[in-house]
């Protein structure tokens, strides 16, 4: 395997004793190993449903027929494989963090994914965006696949404004199947507009997971006396004494974390949140438990 | 008030308070740029902050500013002058302190009596003079005092003046004592001053504005700080003052209560071998006459003391008079009608507390009994002077106007004026009734027909009169009728001033009336004598207070080593006068309230009573004094003197000023740290 930056052998040997498989039913168009809501032809039992013109008659319980009198389906759950679309924030905000940028830790635990996903034979997507979708790379399964995600990875740099819940909206169109939408963000977007968009993921039926990656600099203030702090999305500048902000920072963060879980539990959304100055495969640990 | 800086070359420095303010106003922070993910928290931050942040930076600015001020004011070292001209400085001083003595100064204010303060406020103020200094005391009463005729470079002497001074019991002269203060000033070159070291009594300092003398400083020092109450026996009166043996005298005391509290207390008569108490209660502020009544049975000059029970102020707590007891009155007749006087002398005669004297017309002046009947008197010969001084002393005249009396001597007599155009100089007429008249009674309620209501004594209106003299209405005005003739004319006229003035109309002659033959006659007659006869002894006319001087006539020409007057078995020092045939010793050493005992030839002559003056036992003080039109606000005593002419230095006020506004702005910063 050709080494990529983001995908580094030691990454690919302790990724061996990790899987990825969401506990979840998903829409494939393979029968595989993964649940489907499609009533299909699994072993596992689903429900009983009444008959109705045109079901297959294949289908019909003569059992419950001959006890009841009434034509009964038994419905089967259906295995398929999984479709993962990963979403990368690409922002310019995602470009914050010494040694490792947000984006750098990211687009590492995105390789990881990217592997995982591909080692079981499902299919993953990736879309970067910022303010809206800059790259789009289709659903696929194969190891030309997971190089050309590594390629579309690498030669990624943080871009503009983060408008996650506009490049959701955006994006909704382009995934055709469902599956697993994993959204990797610093999240500094309105709260509710970005459950505003996933809602429609969520009525679709995808088994939605975000991953918030913040720097340790943006959960505690660095004590560096008076500063002018330049946004790096809008090069906005703000005058203050971080002794001054550091508590109440430390407060409006916390909330906005706090908001975002809340709101992700109520959803049933997985929320995952990450430090950049800690092993991306605490994600994988968080998520396996 | 002025301010002095001490510092004053440091005043450049003043420019510093502007630092703070440029430091605020031009400091600009240059921080290092820090990119952030994301500043959209931060400015959440600062926009909730700034509304609480910015007024807090201003407050930290003023009191930054404030505490600059305070520094730098610190090192200016202001000295602060109040009430002193600073015009004078270098100049020499010439001083006058003006000490009050008077006898609320001995009132006790905690462990010394006002005056002690005072005196030890005047040491204050000679301490601080320099060797060319000029200076004086005077010691304010009745007459103020001065330690020399002229001011003095001698303060040694002074001081020693006033460790031996002691309160009098004197009231004050305050325009006297300012005066004399203004005299000594008078012409001197450089800084002239009066210190008044007084409680400012409100009773003697409130009354009247006072002229304050030009180019003159004055410095009112007020001593004694609170209001001590104070009970006090204000006035004593007898009457009558000259009275017969047996009769009754009223005692008439008023005491007052000069505090804001009811008092309670017990008044002490003692006059002859009676002693008297009262139990007095007396509201805040409120005053009382309490009524004693005596007799004596025995002739003589007698002492009627009333006494306080014991307060903090003890020297107003007891008054003195004196009455006289006589053994008869003594009645004086001008013989200018035979018949009118020969019925007077008949009747009075047989009374046996009358004595009966003949007086001559030009010698009316020396006659100092208590009634004199003037029979057929012209009036508004010489004598008439006489006879209105002996009215004015309180005597009785009875006066039966003669046929060549006319409206103008009347009016002269009865009404104290001059003869008016009005009233013509023509005898009076005796006017024959054309049938006889009886008399009725005019004042029904007067005393003289008391004796009269139940009849034992018959009717007093029952003579009949053929004639009558025709007073006219304009000499009579400001009289009251006693006895009218039925159709109306006056009969007995009295005028009530000073002394009683009775007009008798009533003509006793046998060929006009039988009024002399009747019964009624005597005790009527004996009646106007014993009520409107002069009710006060001769001497006792002048109430005398401490300070005031004393004197004494005596008929001829006295020597020195014949009158003696003593005041507690001390003899004090006389200033014999001769004025014509009379000797008068006077003496201005009765400075204590008591009885002053005149002796002639080692016998007791008269005793004199010399009361505490009533305007000195109200003990309030007041905080100002009225100088002209303006009032002048008394310097506190508790303020040192030295701090009048050195002035009191600001800097422990200002380092205070400038540890609270530092404390003050920790605070504010602490608070903003926290927030």
């Amino acid at each position: 395997m050709a080494e990529f930056k983001y995908l580094r052998p030691e990454d690919v040997n302790r990724l061996a004793s990790y899987e990825f498989a969401p506990k979840m039913l998903v829409e494939g168009y393979l029968s595989g190993r993964h649940r489907s809501a499609l009533r299909g032809t699994s072993t596992e039992f689903r429900d009983y449903r009444q008959y109705v013109p045109g079901d297959d008659p294949k289908m019909v319980d003569w059992k419950v027929f001959a006890r009841t009198d009434r034509h009964y389906l038994r419905t089967f759950i259906h295995e398929t494989n999984m479709d993962c679309h990963l979403f990368l924030d690409s922002s310019a905000s995602m470009g914050f963090g010494r040694p490792l940028s947000k984006l750098e830790y990211a687009s590492f635990f995105t390789a990881a994914l990217c592997y995982l996903v591909i080692r079981n034979t499902d299919r993953v997507s990736l879309q970067l965006f910022d303010e809206q979708v800059r790259q789009f790379v289709p659903p696929g399964s194969t190891r030309r696949h997971l190089q050309n995600l590594m390629h579309v990875l690498e030669n990624n740099r943080p871009g503009h404004q983060t408008r996650l819940s506009t490049a959701l909206r955006k994006a909704f169109p382009l995934l055709q199947h469902r599956g697993s939408l994993l959204v990797i963000s610093d999240f500094f977007d309105d709260v509710a507009e970005i459950f505003s968009a996933l809602n429609l993921y969520l009525h679709r039926g995808f088994n939605i997971h975000l991953f918030h990656i913040l720097a340790p600099e943006e959960l505690e203030l660095p004590d560096k006396g008076l500063l002018a702090f330049q946004d790096l999305e809008t090069g906005r500048r703000v005058t203050a004494h971080t002794a001054f902000l550091k508590k109440d920072y430390a407060l409006a963060i916390q909330d906005h974390i706090r908001a975002i879980r809340e709101t992700a539990v109520r959803r049933r959304v997985h929320y995952f949140q990450a430090r950049t100055d800690t092993p991306f495969f605490t994600l994988f640990d968080r998520m396996m438990a | 008030m002025s301010l002095v800086l001490s510092n004053a070359f440091l005043l450049p420095f003043a420019a510093l308070l502007l630092v703070p303010l440029i430091v605020h106003l031009f400091a600009r922070a240059k921080p290092p740029v820090y990119e952030f993910s994301s500043v959209e928290f931060l400015r959440r931050i600062l926009r909730k902050s700034i509304r609480l942040k910015r007024p807090q930076s201003l407050l930290v600015l003023v009191l930054r500013t404030l505490l600059c001020m305070a520094l730098v004011a610190l090192f200016l070292k202001p000295v602060l002058f109040s009430g002193l001209r600073l015009g004078g400085a270098g100049s020499p001083r010439n001083v006058v302190v003006l000490v009050d003595a008077t006898a609320s100064m001995a009132a006790v204010e905690g462990t010394q009596t006002r005056f002690a303060a005072a005196c030890a406020k005047a040491a204050e103020v000679l301490a601080g003079l320099s060797g060319n200094d000029l200076a004086n005391i005077v010691w304010m009463g009745s007459p103020n005092r001065a330690e020399f005729p002229r001011l003095t470079v001698n303060t040694v002497y002074l001081k020693k003046a006033l460790r031996s001074a002691s309160v009098t019991s004197e009231a004050s002269d305050v325009a006297g004592a300012l005066a004399l203060a203004a005299d000594m000033l008078h012409g001197k070159s450089g800084v002239r001053e009066i210190y008044i070291l007084s409680d400012f009594q409100r009773s003697t300092w409130g009354a009247q504005p006072l002229a304050p003398p030009p180019g003159v400083d004055i410095h009112p020092v007020k001593i004694g700080r609170k209001d001590p109450g104070n009970e006090a026996i204000t006035s004593i009166s007898v009457d009558p003052a000259n009275l017969l043996p047996g009769e009754e005298a009223t005692v008439a005391c008023e005491v007052w209560n000069f505090s804001a509290e009811q008092s309670s207390s017990t008044l002490f008569l003692r006059a002859g071998d009676t002693p008297q108490t009262r139990e007095l209660r007396l509201a805040p502020w409120q005053k009382d006459t309490v009524l004693f009544h005596v007799e004596f049975k025995t002739p003589g000059e007698k002492v009627v003391s009333v006494a306080l029970s014991e307060d903090s102020f003890p020297y107003d707590n007891e008054r003195w008079a004196t009455l006289n007891v006589a053994e008869h009155l003594r009645a004086g007749i001008f013989d200018g009608d035979p018949q009118t006087a020969g019925c007077w002398r008949r009747a009075l005669d047989s009374l046996d507390w009358v004595r009966v004297e003949t007086l001559e017309e030009d010698r009316l002046g020396n006659f100092d009994g208590e009634a004199m009947l003037l029979a057929g008197w012209k009036g508004g010969s010489p004598a008439s002077a006489a006879v209105m001084s002996y009215l004015a002393g309180g005597g009785l005249v009875l006066w039966s106007p003669s046929s060549e009396t006319t409206a103008a001597d009347l009016a002269g007599l009865t009404a104290r004026l001059p003869p008016g155009p009005a009233l013509k100089p023509e005898p009076l007429r005796l006017e024959r009734t054309p049938r006889p008249v009886h008399l009725t009674i005019a004042d029904r309620e007067n005393p003289v027909f008391k004796i009269f209501s139940d009849g034992v004594y018959g009717d007093p209106a029952r003579a009949t009169f053929k004639a009558r003299l025709q007073l006219p209405a304009g000499a009579l005005a400001g009289g009251r009728a006693i006895l009218n003739f039925e159709d109306g004319a006056p009969a007995l006229v009295l005028f009530q001033d000073k002394g009683r003035l009775l007009l008798w109309n009533l003509p006793l002659q046998r060929e006009f009336s039988d009024w002399a033959a009747q019964p009624e006659f005597l005790p009527l007659l004996g009646e106007v004598l014993s009520h409107y006869r002069r009710r006060t002894a001769p001497n006792q006319t002048r109430r005398l207070v401490t300070g005031q001087s004393l004197a004494r006539e005596f008929e001829g020409d006295m020597l020195d080593a014949d009158v003696k007057l003593e005041f507690n078995g001390r003899l004090l020092r006389t200033v014999r006068h001769v004025a014509g045939a009379r000797t008068v010793f006077t003496t201005s050493d009765a400075r204590s309230p008591g009885l002053y005992s005149w002796y002639y030839r080692g016998n007791l002559l008269e005793r004199q009573p010399v009361n505490f003056p009533a305007v000195e036992s109200d003990l309030r003080t007041q905080a100002e004094i009225k100088l002209g039109e303006t009032s002048m606000p008394a310097i506190p005593g508790e303020k040192s003197i030295r701090q009048l002419t050195e002035g009191t230095p600001l800097w422990p006020q200002l380092l205070m000023v400038a540890a609270a506004f530092a404390l003050m702005e920790g605070l504010v910063l602490a608070r903003k740290e926290k927030s």
